[in-house]
């Protein structure tokens, strides 16, 4: 393979990725929720399809928390007294369940419309 | 007590297996209890000090501190695992046939031993540090220890000793010539596994946003958080909705791993001389 050959290949694949790595995306919505006696306050969330999310979590409880999703696919522990926030990628409309891991009777959920 | 047993030993069966599959590659290695017993000990303090870190880890990098952080112990972990692989494809004869003399097989043993001490290390920091923060938790909730927390903690941790028991022995039972082999693979399907849930981690913190949409969803055939499909996590590094390049990792850790290992393999014994 000749050098300029090379160069030219590699300089499609990284053209490729920062083409793929700046998508023309809507603007990123910022939801929240806080664990307080053991329940998410609020315990559903809304938000619109096809949209960047960020979720904040507060802990208010004594206790860790993980904040977890399985279709959401965010796994993350919120200390007690402690504030996270996850990335969620945007989501096509339908329900999204989220849970306390370390306390699984505490559930919520994201309707997507 | 039931939750906090089931929880428990969610959090430790991964780590079971891992400790299982270096015993059983480490088989022909002298002194490796040793090695494997400081693996587990550090990965306990480090779980302690990660539990009583969690928020300073939490805030660091504008929040993305855990991300970061389990990314790069994975990082750590897949390096470990491909370097005993390719050392073992360099010295695994020479180790198996005692063709070194006596001394110089330990001193040669003792670094893959470190890459997989290392390895143990990590499995057990990365679970045992929620297990810490999540039995912590009760006890801070309810204002103290309680029989049942104590009682569930210890059975989770006893089953997870028994998952490190059966997998070992279970590996044992695979005929000496084939052993090796064996844990390899299995080796290197835990790296692979590894380095695709490090590069989930990047995506989570977006550090990692190129090919992140979602291959496929086999969620309904078999979901990742089952007991099945989390041993098959651990193992083979099973995702029921993987990304783009998490599989992309995958695959090209497998791939690297074999180049190295073909690559650093000494010629095959004339067949005069066998």
């Amino acid at each position: 393979m000749s050098h300029r050959f090379r160069k030219t290949i590699v300089g499609l694949i990284c053209a490729g990725m920062i083409g793929t790595a700046t998508p023309s995306v809507a603007q990123q919505v910022s939801l929240s929720t806080t664990i307080k006696n053991k329940t998410f306050q609020p315990s559903t969330l809304k938000t619109a399809a096809n949209t960047p999310i960020t979720i904040t979590v507060h802990n208010a409880d004594g206790a860790t928390a993980e904040f977890e999703s399985r279709t959401m696919r965010v796994e993350k522990v919120v200390p007690a007294g402690g504030t996270i926030v996850v990335n969620v990628k945007p989501l096509a409309p339908g329900s999204y369940r989220f849970f306390d891991d370390f306390n699984p009777s505490n559930q919520g959920v994201l309707v997507v419309e | 007590m039931v939750a906090a047993l089931i929880i428990v030993f969610r959090e430790v069966i991964e780590a079971g297996l891992i400790v299982g599959i270096v015993m059983a590659a480490t088989k022909a290695v002298a002194h490796r209890e040793q090695w494997i017993a400081g693996g587990v000990i550090a990965g306990f303090l480090g779980a302690c000090l990660v539990a009583v870190f969690i928020g300073v880890i939490t805030e660091a990098f504008a929040g993305m501190g855990q991300e970061l952080f389990n990314a790069s112990v994975l990082g750590v972990a897949v390096v470990m695992l491909t370097w005993h692989n390719v050392w073992m494809a360099r010295h695994g004869r020479e180790l198996a046939t005692e063709m070194l003399e006596i001394g110089k097989a330990v001193v040669a043993g003792s670094r893959t031993l470190f890459a997989l001490a290392v390895v143990v290390g990590i499995a057990i920091l990365r679970e045992g540090s929620e297990v810490v923060l999540f039995l912590y938790g009760i006890v801070a909730s309810e204002g103290g220890w309680s029989a049942s927390i104590l009682f569930g903690g210890l059975a989770g941790l006893a089953l997870g000793v028994l998952v490190s028991a059966l997998t070992y022995l279970g590996l044992l039972r695979v005929p000496g010539r084939y052993l090796f082999a064996v844990t390899t693979l299995l080796i290197a399907f835990l790296a692979a596994g590894m380095a695709a849930q490090g590069i989930g981690f990047l995506e989570q913190a977006n550090v990692v946003t190129v090919l992140g949409a979602v291959l496929w969803n086999s969620s309904e055939i078999l979901s990742d958080s089952s007991l099945l499909g989390k041993v098959l996590h651990t193992l083979v590094g099973y995702n029921d909705q993987p990304t783009g390049m998490q599989v992309l990792v995958y695959v090209a850790t497998l791939a690297l791993t074999y180049l190295l290992m073909k690559l650093v393999a000494p010629p095959p014994i004339p067949a005069h001389i066998r």
